[in-house]
C-alpha cells in the first residue's frame, strides 16, 4: 500500500518533468517543497514524540537495548563509507545515505531537497535495496539463533515494514526489541541525514 | 538546514506533550503523506528532467547495491561483535542467544 504510494508519486512527478513542466519550475517549486517538508517533518516528530510507551520502554529495558540501535547506526555508516570509497563517492554522500537505515522515503526526499536529485536518488535506490536485503537476511540470521542481531538488517523498519517478519521468525522479547530499535534510528534519520551531507 | 531540525523538535515536542488522539493521528497522518507526496513528486520531476540520472541509472543502481550490502554488512557485524563480546564476558556460552 505504501509502497503504491511511493511509486506511484514519483512516477507522477517523473511524467510531468518530462513532459509537462518547463525549465522555469524550479524556481517555483523551491518554496513549495520547503513548506511540504516541514509539514511532513512536523508530522514524523509528532509521531516520533506521542510513542511514549515505546521510550518508555527503551528505559525499563535498559543500556542493552539502548546498544542494539547504536551498534546498528554505526555500523550502516562506517559500512557505507567503507561501501561509498570502493564505488567513489564522496564520504559525505555515502554517510548521509547510509545514515537513512532503510528508510527509503525520507532519506531520498531529503537529500534531493537540501543536496541533489542524484543523490537523492541514489538514497532511495539504496534504502529500497536496504529494505529487500532485510527481508532476505532476517530469517537466514533467525535460523541460525543470532538473536538480536536478526533485528540489525532493517534498521529503522524493524518498527514498521519489517515488523511482521521479525514478529514470526524470532522471539517475543526480539520483537520487542525491534520496535524500539526501529523508534530510535527512525528518529536519528531527520537528523543523520542532514547533518552528514554538511560535512 | 536549521528548518529541519525546529519542524521536527517542535513536532517531537507536541507529540510528547500532547499525544494526539485517533480523530487527531488520523488528520496528522494525512498531512505527513500530503507532505510526502509532494517531495516525492517534486523529486520525480526533477528526475524526469534529468537526463544525466536517467541515462546512469544502471550505475546509480549498482552503487545503490553496493552502499546497502555494505550498510547492512556492517550493522549485522557490529551488533554481533559487540553483543558477543559481551556474552563472552558473563558466561562461556556465547553462542546459544545473541543476547
Amino acid at each position: 500500500m505504501m509502497t503504491l504510494f511511493v511509486m506511484g508519486a514519483i512516477l507522477f512527478g517523473v511524467i510531468i518533468g518530462r513532459w509537462f513542466i518547463p525549465e522555469a519550475f524550479t524556481l517555483y517549486i523551491d518554496p513549495v517543497t520547503t513548506l511540504a517538508l516541514c509539514v511532513m517533518l512536523v508530522g514524523i516528530g509528532i509521531d516520533i514524540g506521542s510513542k511514549r510507551e515505546t521510550w518508555g520502554k527503551l528505559w525499563e529495558m535498559g543500556i542493552k537495548v539502548f546498544l542494539v540501535p547504536v551498534l546498528v547506526a554505526a555500523g550502516s555508516l562506517a559500512g557505507a563509507a567503507a561501501g561509498g570509497t570502493i564505488m567513489g563517492i564522496p564520504l559525505n554522500e555515502s554517510t548521509a545515505i547510509g545514515a537513512g537505515f532503510g528508510w527509503y522515503s525520507l532519506s531520498g526526499v531529503l537529500l534531493a531537497k537540501i543536496y541533489s536529485v542524484e543523490t537523492g536518488a541514489l538514497a532511495f535506490l539504496t534504502n529500497v535495496a536496504r529494505e529487500l536485503i532485510a527481508f532476505i537476511i532476517i530469517p537466514i540470521l533467525a535460523a541460525r539463533s543470532m538473536g538480536v542481531v536478526a533485528v540489525a538488517p532493517g534498521g529503522a523498519t524493524t518498527m514498521d515494514t519489517t515488523l511482521p517478519l521479525i514478529a514470526r521468525v524470532t522471539d517475543p522479547e526480539t520483537a520487542i526489541i525491534a520496535v524500539v530499535n526501529g523508534l530510535v534510528l527512525s528518529s536519528m534519520v531527520p537528523v543523520l541525514v542532514p547533518l552528514f551531507i554538511g560535512l | 538546514m536549521i528548518y529541519i531540525f525546529l519542524s521536527l523538535a517542535g513536532g517531537v515536542a507536541i507529540g510528547y506533550l500532547f499525544p494526539p488522539g485517533e480523530a487527531r493521528s488520523r488528520i496528522i497522518q494525512r498531512l505527513t503523506m500530503t507532505g510526502l507526496f509532494i517531495l516525492l513528486a517534486a523529486m520525480g520531476a526533477q528526475l524526469g528532467s534529468n537526463d544525466k540520472v536517467l541515462a546512469n541509472l544502471d550505475r546509480i543502481g549498482l552503487q545503490a547495491f553496493v552502499l546497502a550490502a555494505f550498510s547492512v554488512a556492517g550493522s549485522v557485524l557490529a551488533v554481533f561483535a559487540i553483543f558477543r563480546w559481551l556474552e563472552a564476558g558473563k558466561s562461556g556460552d556465547s553462542r546459544k542467544r545473541g543476547i
